[in-house]
């Protein structure tokens, strides 16, 4: 029997008998199982490796409290933080080599607020009643997958024993021989969208070149997050944010709204060095149509698919202006912001629906007045997708790095 | 292991990580196909179904597809070629998974393909757009797809990218192991046969005393959430799949919902597949007589109604005589259609935990209007049978029991 074993989340009295033939489909895979249970109902109908009582007092109370309460969301709170400190105990003495978690609603919302607590690279899955709706807040920016259960889990039966052995499969799957995540070769993330995402695709074998590794994020709303908490986990040696189109999506809550307020802070804060730029601030974008206000209509606007692209204003691009400078305030390391001014975007350059260099070049005049001294900025007469912006953006990069290591 | 496991990817702009997937699916014993979904330009390598076979595959002139630059227009030519690909590998009995790698046009492409697969064969998408609000649902709908958000773009094999495309390799593989162990089984096959039983929290009790009831009598019953996605489901696979003996459809709200237009709306169909399929089904209004409207399109005059706050996310509202009778002639119309047995069950004394008769909330004036109508409308032969009992009580579940025997012998 291997050293690491599967943690296996789940309320163990009312899915005790899913748990168990989970467990059992695990183990005849040849890997162990640790059984952690977050039911406070009634009692477990299987054994818990890690009972009721010691999850509650993981969480800071204890079960008989919990159980007088009769307040659901409280006990839900605790076991969810007592769950959490458990797997990071087994995590921190290398004994996990996935987690695998099963419930409805209730059992999701622990059972992936235990996976988001761990690492990227961890194999976690999650059988859900409740995958086909809207994930965002059990997935969120971690990489979780999420099995659909399609039927509802009460009871074992030859529906449900498939959706069971799917899931054994596919943790054991992911744990078995996943590649880890090491690399020699310092890395660096870089973001992306749809109409600008030609800078990322150019930079990647110069920064190949100069012996880094570029990891790209889709700059739409989750992917952003991403980006900042991994940023802040230590996983880069630098930034290269090219597409801070996020920003302006979420001054209307468009296609990429909701963003959180980390998103650009996360590098100056940690002094991880980053170059900056406008990649998709020349637009708002929407998911149709229908979904522009009423205060946009009438501006300048690209059709994607069924997705639009409206033209910023100057009041748009100011408001936007004011957040960079105030999030880029006091940085603790190198911060750089490369200005292509021949344009943005694929839809903002010369003969595209956007192009409006005038309204760009108010964005960087008051941005230069705003930005902190710290923060250099600087223009070049590119457009965001040619190659020598790609290359002064990489080198730009490179210097901040090799005068950090020097230092 | 002979069986394929098909990759689906646009391999103008994926097909390195589609080739990396390969190498680890085959690096653990399976074999592997990568499937060009691809829109524009060309695959950036040897791709073992062309996009030109998918293209002939729809039916469509190669020549004239060539013309199209549209991606939304190539996008339903690429997704019909496929399915029809896909379809025919498995009626050859050639397929042991499926999955997909993309962002949001090579997932919505992808899982479209996955859904023309029946329940039971794995299928897996890995995306990096998983996790957007709603996205979700579009891509999974009510099929069997697990979703893995890959967190990073899906562009160029980086390390982080190798380690999410190696675990979901092994969970690919993994599940395709799993399937091959326990299979789904067919009707004809099936040792104790199956029975779907739509569920709804006000109707608990009751779905648990069928249950009970009904595994003692050696069959095995498969519960479908009717929440408008479960329920929506169950017709999807009774339609597809001929898997179950008969259906207890305790909580058919789902059909007021969508003529309403209210949030448990299971689609125009919902009631229909087993009646199609001929499949022998007894009926009852488990908390049909309660709508789920979102609260912020409340109408002023619901203040007059009765409502019950649920939980902190879900209240329900009673629906009117009015929707009562417009919801009684829908069900009808419904199972008038129906070529196998039908029993609809009526409890008088409340249709769920919520409405019991002694409750505030049981209005039988309301319960009443619907049944005439029913019984106005239903055909002659189906058998509407009232029950002087509360929904959750013993007796009806009961009830529900013996009509079962019935229509499953008739």
């Amino acid at each position: 029997m291997r050293h690491k074993k599967i943690l296996l989340v789940g309320t163990l009295d009312s899915k005790g008998r899913e748990v168990a033939y989970l467990r059992q489909r695990v183990e005849e895979r040849g890997w162990g199982v640790i059984t952690l249970d977050v039911g406070t109902l009634s009692n477990p109908t299987c054994s818990a490796d890690i009972s009721q009582e010691q999850v509650a007092k993981a969480g800071g109370s204890d079960l008989v409290q919990v159980k007088a309460k009769k307040d659901r969301s409280y006990s839900v709170e605790i076991m969810t933080r007592g769950a959490i400190k458990k797997a990071a105990k087994l995590y921190s003495r290398r004994e996990l080599a996935g987690v695998l978690s099963i419930g409805g609603g209730t059992g999701t919302a622990i059972g992936t607020a235990v996976m988001r607590s761990l690492p990227l690279g961890l194999p976690k899955v999650m059988v859900s009643t409740v995958a086909s709706r809207d994930v965002s807040r059990y997935v969120g920016t971690r990489d979780i997958t999420m099995i659909h259960a399609v039927v509802d889990l009460v009871g074992l039966n030859s529906i449900t024993r498939v959706i069971l052995d799917n899931a054994a499969g596919a943790i054991v799957g992911m744990a078995a021989g996943a590649i880890e995540v090491t690399t020699n070769r310092p890395l660096i993330a870089a973001t992306s969208f749809g109409i600008s995402s030609i800078s990322a695709e150019l930079a990647r074998p110069l920064l190949d070149e100069r012996g880094y590794e570029m990891i790209t994020f889709h700059a739409n709303g989750m992917g952003g997050r991403a980006l900042e908490e991994l940023i802040d986990q230590g996983l880069f040696a630098g930034v290269l944010d090219f597409v801070t189109h996020e920003l302006a999506d979420q001054l209307y809550n468009g296609y990429c709204g909701d963003i959180g307020s980390s998103r650009l802070a996360t590098a100056a804060e940690k002094g991880v060095p980053i170059v900056i730029a406008p990649g998709g601030l020349d637009c708002i974008v929407f998911n149709s149509i229908d979904d522009v206000p009423d205060k946009l209509k009438g501006r300048k606007i690209h059709h994607h698919d069924i997705r639009v692209a409206v033209r910023t204003s100057e009041e748009e691009l100011e408001a936007i202006a004011m957040i960079m400078a105030q999030r880029l305030t006091n940085p603790r390391g190198p911060v750089g912001v490369l200005i292509p001014l021949h344009g943005w975007s694929e839809v903002d350059k010369a003969g595209a629906d956007l192009f409006d260099p005038t309204t760009d070049q108010f964005f960087v005049d008051l941005l230069k007045k705003l930005l902190p001294r710290e923060v250099s900025l600087r223009e070049v007469k590119y457009h965001i997708s040619d190659s020598e912006f790609a290359h002064l953006a990489v080198e730009w990069l490179d210097e901040m790095i090799c005068c950090r290591s020097r230092t | 292991m002979d069986k394929l496991i098909i990759i689906l990817v646009m391999a103008e702009e994926k097909w390195e990580e589609a080739d990396f997937l390969r190498q680890e699916i085959e690096s653990r014993g399976y074999k592997a196909v990568i499937l060009d979904m691809g829109l524009l330009g060309k695959a950036s390598g040897p791709c073992g179904i062309t996009r030109e076979e998918i293209i002939s595959l729809s039916g469509r002139d190669i020549k004239e597809v060539a013309l199209i630059t549209d991606r939304g227009k190539r996008m339903p030519v690429m997704v019909d070629g496929a399915i029809q690909k896909v379809r025919q590998l498995h009626s050859e009995g050639r397929i042991g998974g499926i999955i997909s790698a993309g962002g949001t046009t090579g997932t919505q492409m992808g899982t479209s393909i996955m859904k023309s697969l029946p329940f039971g064969v794995p299928k897996f998408a890995v995306s990096s757009t998983a996790s957007l609000p709603a996205f979700a649902a579009r891509y999974i709908g009510t099929a069997d797809i697990t979703l893995m958000h890959s967190v990073v773009e899906i562009a160029g094999l980086n390390s982080l990218m190798k380690n999410v495309l190696s675990r979901a390799a092994g969970a690919i593989c993994g599940m395709v192991e799993g399937s091959a162990k326990v299979p789904v089984p067919l009707l004809s096959e099936s040792k104790k046969p199956l029975i779907a039983m739509t569920h709804f929290g006000p109707c608990e009790d009751c779905a648990v005393n069928i249950r009970n009831l009904l595994e003692k009598e050696g069959y095995e019953v498969i519960g479908f959430s009717a929440a408008g996605i479960g329920d929506k489901a169950m017709e999807d696979i009774i339609e597809r799949q001929d898997i179950f003996r008969a259906v207890i459809d305790l909580c058919p709200g789902g059909v007021g919902e969508e003529l309403l237009g209210f949030t448990r709306a299971a689609g125009p169909t919902r009631l229909e597949a087993a009646g199609k399929k001929g499949i022998p089904q007894v009926i009852a209004p488990g908390a049909v007589n309660w709508g789920s409207p979102l609260k912020r399109e409340y109408k002023p005059e619901y203040s007059l109604r009765k409502r019950f706050d649920y939980d902190a996310l879900r209240s329900f509202l009673k629906l009117s005589k009015e929707e009562m009778i417009t919801v009684a002639d829908a069900m009808a119309a419904k199972l008038n259609k129906a070529k196998g047995p039908v029993k609809f069950l009526i409890p008088l004394g409340g249709w769920s935990s919520l409405d019991k008769r002694g409750t505030d909330y049981y209005e039988p004036e309301l319960d009443r209007a619907f049944v005439d109508e029913l019984k106005k409308k239903l055909r002659p032969d189906i058998e509407v049978k009232e029950v002087d009992a509360d929904l959750e009580t013993p007796e009806f579940a009961q009830a529900m029991v013996k009509a079962l025997r019935e229509v499953v012998t008739a």
